[in-house]
């Protein structure tokens, strides 16, 4: 690749990240319209799109994004109001651009709707442009429209800067914790003084800067403890709006009005020594107390710098290819690790540092595999703007006002997860804007609002992830799901389901009970394909509705696909890993002689009767039986399983690899792992083991339970 | 193409899975209940001793388990079975053959279990005879032909239908 596909190929992953972002800040406008901010951060893409366009030889992208610019400059300066059209245009231009980016043959043919579009977006900065006149009744200010109506969001608290003096109390033992737990709530700039009192004993005060977003009470609440003798003053230097009124300095004053010329100026300025030396030098204040006032001047500023770009975080940008070989070899490192580990353990009597060195080792490849691990995490809300626009666009297709609620955007999950869940949560979100979410007047003739929402939530449980998709729509209609169940021949007509069961039918191959086939969802291609692409990644997927109220779609996903936590059991001379988060304990259980037969296996259970799965039967495993042996308590789908084997080994870490293609039909085993003594443990897939074992044990009998 | 020059390319120090094009005619040979067969060398990637397998249940009979070749997981065919032979005894002369082959959507590792490897032999075109009348029960579509080794017979075995996909996967 030369320097200049290089250069573009840049270029057009920025211009991907602008446009993203650009999507995101118009779809912030639309329940926020009067944020100016927002409406910058429009611009600053528009520009900056502009900027790399032209500069990469897409001149045309260069043209038309100005178009579009110059129009929203508009709006940016107040002389037009930020109103839906604008928005829609400016978010179809967002589209155009993207094809420009990224798919030329599209962008020539979509030369016509650039044109059109620029055409309008001129039409609408027409309408502004004289003497920034009100804009016409047909265009009405979002703000008056009725979802707009709130006052905008609140922002996001900006981060202040505080300046605390802070003298403890000489009784006081440990000031140093208070300034500690100040440090916590942001960046925070220490000086300390050591100085000697009146009476010739010597004690430290500090001065503090600390820039956060936390809030003045926070502040003085660190410092709420400071006893007799002490004090601490808290004062607020720059709260991060903007300034009101900033008087002029002298010096400008001057050379506006032409008294001094600016080069002249600059020129006794730096002649003049810094008000800082002065004082220094002159003896009134100390060095120390410089440094700190100048550290307070210039967290003042760097707030204001940070202002122009909060998102900004330092990052470098790394090809996923790379990403995935580490990813390899920390799973290498891991599996070393343990296999040291083991050696280490059966040596380590003799040798104590060797054992040491173990120890350390492991503590580093953890701490290593936690952070390669993390790096190929991404936020959840990174999927989510498609799916934005997405409910946007299309419940204005089916005359429904939905409103999207986004909670846990920043719950964060590996990349490949990310790619791979975004088709089947584009489905589900299509079922819940087709199928859930009811039109406004049969919402309203029900008494719910007109306007529904979705609810689509991500959140950290466990070594789990939990998606939820919540829409507040009529709930899943079971009879008719039942009755089109049976009509497709998918359950017997004479068949009593529960309710769960009844639900769980909607995730079989063929099943759609769209009335009519609608462009959006009810091809048939629906909640079996979800199932099987979230079963995939080792994920759950389950369904609660409440008719009239809503449906839940929770989809329950492992945080990463490349190592998982493990429990080695063994059964005869073979070894085994279940995968510990179905695992929720471990009893043991007296073999009787008769076990092993065909007859329905069920083990007392708390109380309960649970039943188990004999691995030793299920795999034709010959031995020995042991007298004793034990049962791992799994759930499966939300019900207690047990699973037979000889020996609970222990806890371990391992990286999952696959078995080979020409193992695919095998079902019961889900990967393979290297054990600390190099052989090869199968991973079982315990849902699929239970699932056959039902069915074996069911056999002829009608799918009763 | 090259110029053929078995003794050259014989000795030549090629990276394992990198073999000169003039090596076509190269094949390893080995034993399996007593007969002698061939593979061409060109899939051959290595052959490393018999160590312990895993076995997977529910899989196919001739396919016995995996091993760990370097981290990797190789599955193992073990040729007895698959030419509905008993399985042998392992001595320290039973090897695993790793070997490559293409298989849909992927470019497969498998392990081919043998009782013992003979050497490296080349067998030009010429020398190599039609597949016998009775092929000493091994399928016919699995051979290619007949050569001579010393005063055995050498069956040659076409690797990509023994190991096919839809060979492999066979009940």
């Amino acid at each position: 690749m030369s320097i200049d596909d290089d250069l573009r190929q840049t270029c057009l992953e920025e211009a991907q990240e602008l446009l993203t972002e650009l999507e995101t800040s118009l779809l912030e406008l639309e329940s926020a319209p009067g944020d100016m901010e927002t409406v910058n951060k429009v611009f600053r893409a528009l520009h900056t799109i502009k900027g790399s366009g032209s500069m990469f030889g897409f001149e045309d992208v260069a043209t038309f994004t100005h178009a579009v610019e110059t129009t929203f400059d508009l709006a940016r300066s107040g002389k037009i109001p930020v109103t839906r059209p604008l928005l829609d245009m400016t978010l179809e231009a967002k589209d155009l651009i993207h094809s420009m980016f990224a798919d030329p043959d599209k962008a020539e043919m979509e030369a016509g709707r650039r044109e059109a579009l620029t055409l309008s977006l001129k039409d609408l900065a027409g309408q502004g442009a004289p003497a920034s006149a009100p804009a016409p009744a047909q265009t009405p200010p979002l703000s008056l429209s009725a979802p707009l109506a709130q006052a905008p969001q609140p922002m996001k608290a900006l981060p202040e800067v505080f300046r605390v003096r802070f003298k403890p109390s000489p009784n006081i033992s440990e000031p140093e914790a208070m300034i500690t737990e100040l440090c916590k709530l942001g960046r925070c700039e220490v000086f300390r003084h050591d100085e000697t009192s009146p009476e010739g004993e010597p004690f430290s005060r500090w001065d503090l800067v600390v820039i956060t977003q936390a809030g003045i009470d926070a502040v003085k609440d660190v410092f709420a403890f400071v006893e007799e003798g002490g004090e601490a003053r808290v004062e607020r230097l720059d709260d991060g709006a903007e300034p009101e009124n900033t008087y002029k300095r002298l010096g400008d004053i001057l050379v506006e009005k032409g008294d001094i010329s600016a080069p002249a100026l600059e020129r006794v300025i730096d002649e003049r020594p810094r008000l800082g030396e002065v004082l220094t030098q002159s003896g009134l204040v100390s060095t120390q107390a410089v440094a700190a006032a100048l550290a307070e001047q210039q967290a003042a500023k760097s707030v204001r710098a940070d202002k122009g770009h909060v998102e900004a975080t330092g990052s470098i940008r790394v090809s996923e290819d790379k990403l995935d070989k580490l990813v390899d070899l920390v799973g290498e490192l891991v599996i070393l690790q343990a296999r040291l580990s083991q050696t280490a353990r059966s040596r380590g009597k003799k040798d104590r540092s060797f054992n040491t060195f173990a120890e350390e080792l492991e503590r580093l490849s953890d701490d290593m595999r936690y952070y390669i691990l993390k790096m190929r995490m991404l936020p959840f809300g990174t999927m989510l703007n498609k799916f934005r626009r997405l409910t946007r666009d299309l419940s204005a297709d089916l005359g429904k006002q939905v409103d999207l609620v986004v909670r846990g955007e920043d719950t964060e999950l590996d990349k490949t997860l990310i790619d791979k869940l975004f088709d089947p949560m584009l489905h589900i979100l299509r079922n819940s804007l087709d199928h859930g979410v009811e039109s406004p007047e049969v919402r309203e003739g029900k008494g719910k609002p007109g306007r529904g929402t979705i609810i689509i939530s991500a959140e950290h449980a466990g070594g789990d992830v939990l998606i939820k998709v919540i829409d507040d729509g009529a709930g899943l209609d079971e009879q008719r799901v039942l009755a089109k169940a049976m009509e497709k021949g998918l359950v017997p007509a004479d068949a009593q389901l529960t309710r769960e069961q009844i639900r769980e039918l909607i995730f079989l191959p063929g099943f759609s009970t769209a009335e009519k086939i609608t462009g959006v969802s009810g091809r048939g291609v629906g909640m079996d394909v979800v199932k099987k692409a979230i079963e995939s990644l080792s994920g759950m997927v389950w369904m609660e509705s409440e008719r009239g109220k809503g449906t839940t779609l929770t989809i329950k996903l492992p945080l990463t696909l490349a190592i998982i936590d493990g429990l080695h059991v063994t059964v005869g001379r073979e070894a085994f890993i279940i995968p510990l988060q179905m695992v929720s304990e471990c009893v043991d259980l007296v073999q009787t002689p008769e076990s092993g037969g065909g007859s329905r296996k069920l083990f007392n259970h708390r109380g309960e009767a649970m039943p188990y799965v004999s691995l030793r039967d299920y795999f034709g495993i010959n031995g020995e039986i042991p007298r004793m042996v034990k049962i791992v308590v799994a759930t499966v789908e939300g019900r207690k399983v047990g699973v037979v084997v000889d020996q609970v080994v222990g806890q371990c870490q391992t990286v999952i690899k696959s078995i080979g293609g020409v193992y695919k039909n095998v079902r019961s085993v889900s990967g393979a792992s290297i054990s600390g003594d190099g052989s090869v443990i199968l991973i079982l897939d315990i849902p699929a083991i239970v699932q056959r074992a039902v069915r074996a044990h069911e056999g002829g009998t009608h799918g009763e339970s | 193409m090259a110029s053929h020059d078995p003794a050259a390319a014989g000795r030549a120090a090629t990276p394992a899975g990198m073999l000169p094009l003039d090596r076509e005619n190269e094949f390893l040979l080995f034993r399996l209940h007593g007969e002698l067969f061939a593979f061409s060398v060109a899939s051959v990637r290595e052959i490393v001793d018999f160590k312990s397998i895993t076995r997977v249940p529910e899989a196919p009979h001739a396919l016995i388990g995996v091993i760990n070749l370097r981290g990797r997981v190789v599955p193992v065919v073990d040729l007895r079975l698959k030419f509905g032979l008993t399985a042998g005894e392992k001595t320290i002369d039973t090897r695993v053959i790793i070997v490559e082959v293409d298989h849909p959507g992927e470019t497969a590792i498998l392990g081919v279990l043998v009782d013992a490897v003979s050497a490296v032999r080349d067998l030009p075109p010429a020398e190599v005879g039609p597949p016998p009348e009775l092929g000493a029960g091994v399928p016919d579509a699995f051979i290619l032909g007949v050569a001579k080794y010393k005063s055995d017979f050498v069956l040659i075995l076409t690797m990509d239908k023994v190991l096919a996909y839809e060979e492999l996967v066979k009940q």
